[in-house]
Formats: structure tokens, sequence, C-alpha cells
């Protein structure tokens, strides 16, 4: 059975070339962005990005992270992703994790389309075999036809963005880790991948999806964590995370 | 904390999730030769046209001033230029490696030594399009070819083994000191003037002892020796051996110890 579980994990984040200003520690503070600052001897310089959280996640969770820029929300997909390991705390991870972060990564501009259809599955774990197995849903569903023989760089932004999106949501996983989803492309392509996307997570056992969006939150999503300079403030139903977001952001404007 | 056992055996995973995806390194390793020479007419075959210039030029100089027949000039510097490129390449290629992979790393599930082994790909790739031409050049000089060339394979393993922990702990440090880098290509520079690649030491001289005590000699002899004059030198073997295992025995513990650490270097 997929689960996600978090004991106690923080992660301290060193910095190697940032300069060490008193000034800006003392204005970040006040302001609800980013984690905390923090320095040692004044010498070494390191972002507290995320802050002893512990969380438990199941089969059937899906889980919107909300919270300002900078609050921690990538960093705790990154982590989640197996790309961080927590400085302190645990993490277990149980299930075939594929993290959609960075929708064009991976992807070769001087390779043809159906080379970047390998690479890509190849580099999301999959054999050829598979690869090949899926390869015409892939192509049948980017509606790019010929252009899938031509290199990559050719394409428009839009035409990179159908591959990218059509590679990526092919591959199945048990746990979906989905960054902030920014909707580019022709409308019909749009509502197309948008059911795809949906069929994606109906699939995957647990979904953590990073967003700003309250209503694709509550579209996509039925429980919430409310993350402020790395600390989860609250986990919970989507409803009550969503008011509780909503009276935060509220108290922030009365100052 | 460091020497928790979970950093072994979580570098032993890495290692072996490498030995598994070996289809993802060869086809990354693959790819960045052809998109080294993307579009040109002779493709990889630049990298043995490039060492064949210059050994054809300095050829006939050197080993009218060594005193040394052409064809063994020839032969010996060429051979010693490919085993040279190919180790140092991926020593020093391998000090980027993770850098410049840092998307990958963040959107997939790539263990560190998967990059590597892309690494030793594209120069073994471009080691063996050199060799194909190396082979002609044999044949055209009339290089004897003996029973000993069958040990060349194993030598070539027993290079990319060294190679692989040097490979290792430079990916490590020079990731997070970037100085590193530059500061292993200058040195390297240096050892490639001490080791005999452009010159042959004559046996029982001063010169030969330079040669003895530099390691990289005899991890360019185990492969050379055997093809160019049909030796098996027993003492190639024992300190390529030793470098294997005092090497391995260094880097994989620094690796692992480390190993968590790289994504914030990155």
């Amino acid at each position: 059975m997929p689960s996600i579980k978090l004991d106690n994990v923080s992660l301290d984040f060193p910095v190697y070339d940032a300069e060490s200003r008193s000034l800006t520690t003392s204005v970040t503070k006040l302001m609800p962005i980013g984690g905390t600052i923090r320095r040692s001897n004044g010498k070494r310089t390191s972002i507290l990005a995320l802050d002893n959280i512990s969380l438990s996640l199941e089969d059937g969770d899906r889980v919107a992270l909300l919270g300002h820029n900078g609050a921690g929300k990538t960093t705790l997909l990154k982590l989640l992703s197996g790309f961080y390991e927590p400085t302190s705390g645990s993490i277990n991870c149980n299930g075939k994790v594929s993290a959609l972060l960075e929708l064009m990564s991976g992807m070769d501009l001087n390779m043809s389309g159906q080379e970047n259809i390998i690479l890509c599955g190849m580099l999301h774990g999959l054999d050829k075999r598979e690869i090949i197995r899926r390869r015409d849903d892939i192509a049948e569903f980017s509606e790019l036809g010929d252009y899938l023989t031509m290199p990559v760089r050719l394409y428009s932004s839009g035409m990179m963005l159908r591959l990218a999106f059509s590679i990526c949501t092919s591959i199945d996983c048990e746990i979906l880790l989905l960054d902030e989803w920014v909707g580019t492309g022709d409308q019909a392509f749009i509502k197309k991948a948008h059911e795809r996307l949906s069929e994606l997570i109906f699939r995957s056992a647990i979904l953590v999806f990073a967003t700003h969006d309250r209503t694709v939150a509550k579209r996509l999503c039925n429980k919430a964590v409310f993350l402020e300079h790395g600390k989860a403030l609250m986990y919970g139903d989507i409803d009550d995370v969503l008011a509780y977001s909503e009276q935060v952001y509220l108290d922030s404007l009365k100052g | 904390m460091r020497r928790d056992p979970h950093y072994i055996s979580d570098a032993f995973g890495d290692i072996s999730l490498a030995l598994k995806s070996r289809s993802l390194w060869m086809a990354l390793g693959w790819n960045d030769v052809r998109s080294r020479y993307h579009r040109s007419k002779l493709g990889a075959f630049w990298a043995s046209l490039s060492i064949l210039i210059f050994v054809s030029a300095l050829g006939p100089i050197y080993s009218n001033l060594l005193g040394i027949s052409l064809r063994e000039y020839t032969t010996h510097l060429m051979l010693g230029l490919m085993l040279w490129g190919y180790i140092s390449s991926i020593v020093l290629e391998s000090g980027r490696e993770y850098i410049n992979s840092t998307n990958y790393l963040v959107s997939f599930r790539l263990s560190y030594f998967t990059l590597l082994m892309r690494v030793v790909w594209r120069n073994l790739v471009v080691f063996l399009y050199q060799l194909i031409v190396f082979i002609v050049l044999a044949l055209v000089l009339q290089l004897p070819i003996t029973i000993s060339w069958i040990i060349a394979p194993f030598a070539l393993l027993a290079i990319t083994m060294a190679a692989l922990w040097m490979a290792l702990l430079m990916s490590v440090f020079a990731t997070r000191f970037r100085d590193l880098s530059e500061l292993v290509n200058n040195l390297l520079r240096l050892v490639f003037f001490v080791t005999p690649i452009m010159w042959i030491p004559s046996p029982n001289t001063q010169l030969s002892l330079v040669a003895d005590l530099n390691p990289f000699y005899h991890l360019i002899e185990v492969f050379r020796s055997p093809v160019l004059s049909g030796d098996i030198n027993l003492q190639n073997w024992i300190v390529v051996s030793a470098m294997l295992f005092v090497g391995w025995l260094l880097a994989f513990p620094v690796f692992a110890a480390f190993r968590s650490r790289i994504a914030f270097w990155l």
C-alpha cells in the first residue's frame, strides 16, 4: 500500500554564495515570504527551508500544498521525490514516485520528437519495451503528426509543451507529485490536457500538488497543508485549510 | 551521524541502481557524443582524426629527436594519447557532471553513479572510435598482432575501474569546491608531461625510475605494453591492482558519507 510518512523533517539548506548582511534577516522576518535565513557566527549562512514537518499520507489522499512564495512547497516536493534528503528527521516513502516538477526537463532540443519520447521514457525509469508500447499513444495525444520526426528546437513553445505534457502524463505511478501547473497552449489542448491529468491523478494512489490556485486545489484535492516559513501550520481537510489560509491572509491585511 | 550504516547501504543502492539502468546511461552517453559532433560529416571520427593529425605531425620529428623508429614512436604516442585522454576526461568531466545535470537529478530518480557511468560511456565511445583508426594505423605500419592483444579488454576494464574511483572522488569534491576542477585540470596537465606518453623511458635510467614511480604510467602500460610489444608486465598489473584496491577503499566511504549532501551543493 503506497504511503508517505514524514517525522519531524527539517531541511537546513547551506548557502555558499550569499553575502552576510544582517539587514535582510530582519526584513524577511516580518514578511511571510521564504524560509528562515540563519547565520551561525556570522559566517555560515543557511536557509531553514522546511521546519520540523510531520505528515502521514495514505492511499486516496489528494493533498494540496498551499502557502506564499518560498513557503517551502517546491522544496517539500523535491524532498518527497528523493532529490533532497532531510537534514534532520526521517522520511519514509513507499511506492513508485513520479515528480512532474518541471515539464520540459529531459528534453533534448537537437533530437526529434520521437527520440525525445524514448529518452524521456527512459529517464522516467521505463524500459524500452514499455516505451515502444506507449509511443503511439503519446504521439497521438500530442497531435504533432509528422513534426515528431523533426528536431524539437524547430517546435513552437506550445508544441514543445504538447510533447512534454504527453510524455510525462503517460507515466504510471503510485505517488504523483505536481508543481504549479501552468496552462499555456491553445484552448482545445488545455481542455484535453486537464482531462488527461485528471486521469493520471485518478490512477495514482497519492497526489501531492503545490499550487496557489484555490479553485484548482479544491477541484483536485481532498486534503491540504498550509506552509509558512517552512512550517506546516495546518494539515487537514481541504475546506478547513482553505478557510484557515483565508483567515491568515485577512489577518495579514489588518497588520 | 555520517557513519550511520544507512549511508553505506544508500551508497550501495545508488551504485546498484546505476548498474540496473545500463540502457539509460548508454543512451545518455551516446547522445552526448552525437550532439558534440551534431551535423558534422565525420561525426565522432573527428576525435580519431584530431589524434591522427597530431601524431603524424609530431611522430617524424620526435622519433628523430629521441632516436626511436617511426613505427615504434607513433604507435606508442597514439595509444598513450588515447588512453590518457580517456582517463583524464572521465576524471575532469565528472567534476562538472552533477552540476550540468541538475535538472535531470531534480526531475527523475537518477542515481549519481548513473551520471558517472554516462561520462564513462561517452568517453568509451570516443575511445573506441579512436581505436578503429589506431588498428588501421597498426595494420599500415605492419605492427605484429600477437596473442597478447586478448588482454586489452581486461586492461581497459581495469583502467575504467581506476578512472571511476577518481571520478567518484572528483564528482563529490568538485561539486562542493568549485575551484577543484581548475586545479585538477592544471595538475593533470603536469602529470601528462611526466608520464611516458610523448617520450619512452629507456630501461634502468633515471627516467625509467620517474616512470615507475608514476601510477598513471602503469595504468597506461597495462593496455599499451601488450598491444605494442606483446609483453604482459606483472609489475604493471600489481600497481594497478593496488591502485584499484586503495582507491575504492578511499573513494567509496567518501561518496557514502557525502552523497546526501551533494543535492545542496548544486
